[in-house]
């Protein structure tokens, strides 16, 4: 479709490069028809659906949601028992959603949250913003959204998946890497 | 020029503003993420799920590799923004963008905010996006090239694109084994709410908006009974110009309350360039050549 510039003079107004239509024609046809070939997804379990990129079936927004839910997460805890939450950006690149995904995947879909929580552990010896904590828990939250949202208050029920102690003598692994974004969409 | 052939025929130098809108969106969506791709590209191996053209990966490239074709996507996306060699950048910044956003995307999160972009990048590279508008068509030195169907195009198809994107959203919502019940607006309540959770876990903070308007249930009603129309009436758009815009400036409001409600930045939307096909953007110019 990319025809030869048209240089020092004004176009004739009806005049196509050979083909060009019918490149642009088979073009347009290719593109919409991989852009809705996705809708087949909806065709399949809902469990065994999948996206991708950039032709995607836009699951986003259309999961049906329940009043509880449940979250994976980081919690650091502090040598007097006290617990913080763990921002995304030390757990991980990528931004919030991202990271959380990833951990998800780990700690839920491979049940591998004690391993997470090993390669965590001594990665968050060396990050500044760690430095009081002792141990890092990787838990799963349930809460009750209605809860949350009309009392401004995000606390819920937490089980602990897995947990270690951050050894306060070593370097960062090169597991997994630490990055500040701010880069957020919904799953 | 008979009145249907102008009807499906557009000035070149509108083609032209919109190719450089979409690159210098894209010029400044990749520069800031300059420091943070490299790290991405370095994440657990463990963590590759590769998706669009990366799929023919079976395993992370070497990070040095992902890195220069990341700096190349940028120096494609410089060229492409200025029109220049548009015959060989054209396709060849379509085929680097592509790769370089399905990359970012194949470590266990899609970023669905990046599809359109990559969808009008290609539809851009693929047509004579820089007859005008250019440092191909200041090179060539020649009148500009008259109005005509290979400049109009490349712009409904982008705006078809769009609207397919749209529809596929809102098929999405009803498709459900519960149906239309998302129209109730609960499904898109909580969906706020579970968002807003998230984001406190793992550090950030949920919008305040969203604590505000929770308790309006009738307002989440009003909400999803809008977007499915915006989004299921996507079609419409493509019946003609007024409808066109109609549907670009509400898609544009709905990102724009998105970003308000939820704190979630479709970029390329809430900046405007995703809808520039839909509107007389040329005129643009004839205001800088006036204003000078």
């Amino acid at each position: 479709m990319n025809g030869p510039s048209q240089k020092g003079a004004v176009m004739n107004e009806d005049l196509w490069a050979p083909h060009e239509r019918g490149r642009a024609t088979l073009f347009a046809l290719l593109l919409m028809g991989a852009m809705l070939w996705p809708l087949r997804q909806h065709l399949r379990p809902a469990d065994r659906r999948v996206d991708g990129f950039p032709l995607s079936y836009y699951p986003m927004f259309s999961k049906r949601r329940r009043q509880h839910a449940h979250v994976v997460y980081a919690v650091g805890i502090l040598a007097d028992d006290s617990r913080r939450r763990l921002r995304h950006s030390v757990l991980g690149s990528g931004g919030l959603n991202q990271v959380r995904h990833q951990l998800y995947r780990v700690a839920i879909t491979e049940d591998h949250a004690q391993q997470y929580a090993d390669a965590l552990a001594p990665r968050l010896a060396a990050h500044p913003s760690c430095a009081d904590l002792v141990r890092v828990e990787i838990v799963r939250g349930e809460f009750d959204l209605d809860t949350c949202l009309l009392d401004h208050r995000v606390e819920g029920t937490e089980t602990v998946l897995a947990t270690a102690d951050i050894p306060r003598v070593t370097a960062a692994p090169p597991a997994f890497v630490v990055v500040e974004t701010s880069e957020q969409v919904p799953a | 020029m008979s009145s249907v052939r102008r009807a499906v025929s557009a000035p070149a130098a509108r083609l032209g503003l919109v190719r450089a809108l979409v690159g210098g969106y894209t010029l400044v969506y990749l520069a800031r993420r300059r420091t943070m791709l490299p790290k991405v590209v370095r994440t657990d191996p463990a963590m590759f799920a590769p998706v669009g053209p990366v799929r023919v990966l079976r395993r992370p490239v070497p990070a040095p590799v992902a890195d220069a074709l990341n700096d190349a996507t940028l120096v494609s996306t410089a060229l492409f923004t200025l029109g220049a060699g548009h015959r060989l950048i054209g396709p060849l910044h379509s085929a680097l963008l592509s790769w370089t956003l399905s990359y970012r995307n194949s470590w266990s999160m899609i970023f669905h905010s990046d599809n359109a972009l990559v969808v009008h990048t290609l539809v851009l590279g693929a047509s004579r996006a820089a007859d005008a508008v250019s440092a191909d068509a200041l090179l060539a030195r020649g009148p500009e090239p008259a109005p005509h169907p290979r400049y109009h195009w490349p712009l409904r198809l982008m705006n078809a694109s769009s609207t397919a994107v749209y529809l596929l959203s809102g098929i999405s919502k009803v498709a459900r084994a519960d149906g239309w019940s998302w129209v109730r607006g609960d499904s898109l309540r909580r969906q706020i709410a579970i968002d807003g959770v998230r984001k406190e876990v793992f550090g950030s903070h949920a919008a305040p908006t969203a604590y505000a308007l929770y308790r309006h249930k009738a307002l989440f009603t009003l909400f999803a009974v809008g977007s499915l129309i915006l989004e299921l009436g996507a079609p419409i758009s493509l019946l003609g110009h007024r409808f066109g815009r109609l549907w670009a400036v509400s898609w544009f409001g709905m990102h724009w309350g998105i970003r308000v409600i939820m704190g979630i930045k479709f970029r390329y939307q809430l900046s405007g360039v995703a809808f520039a096909a839909w509107f007389d953007v040329e005129h643009l110019l004839d205001f800088a050549r006036r204003a000078r």
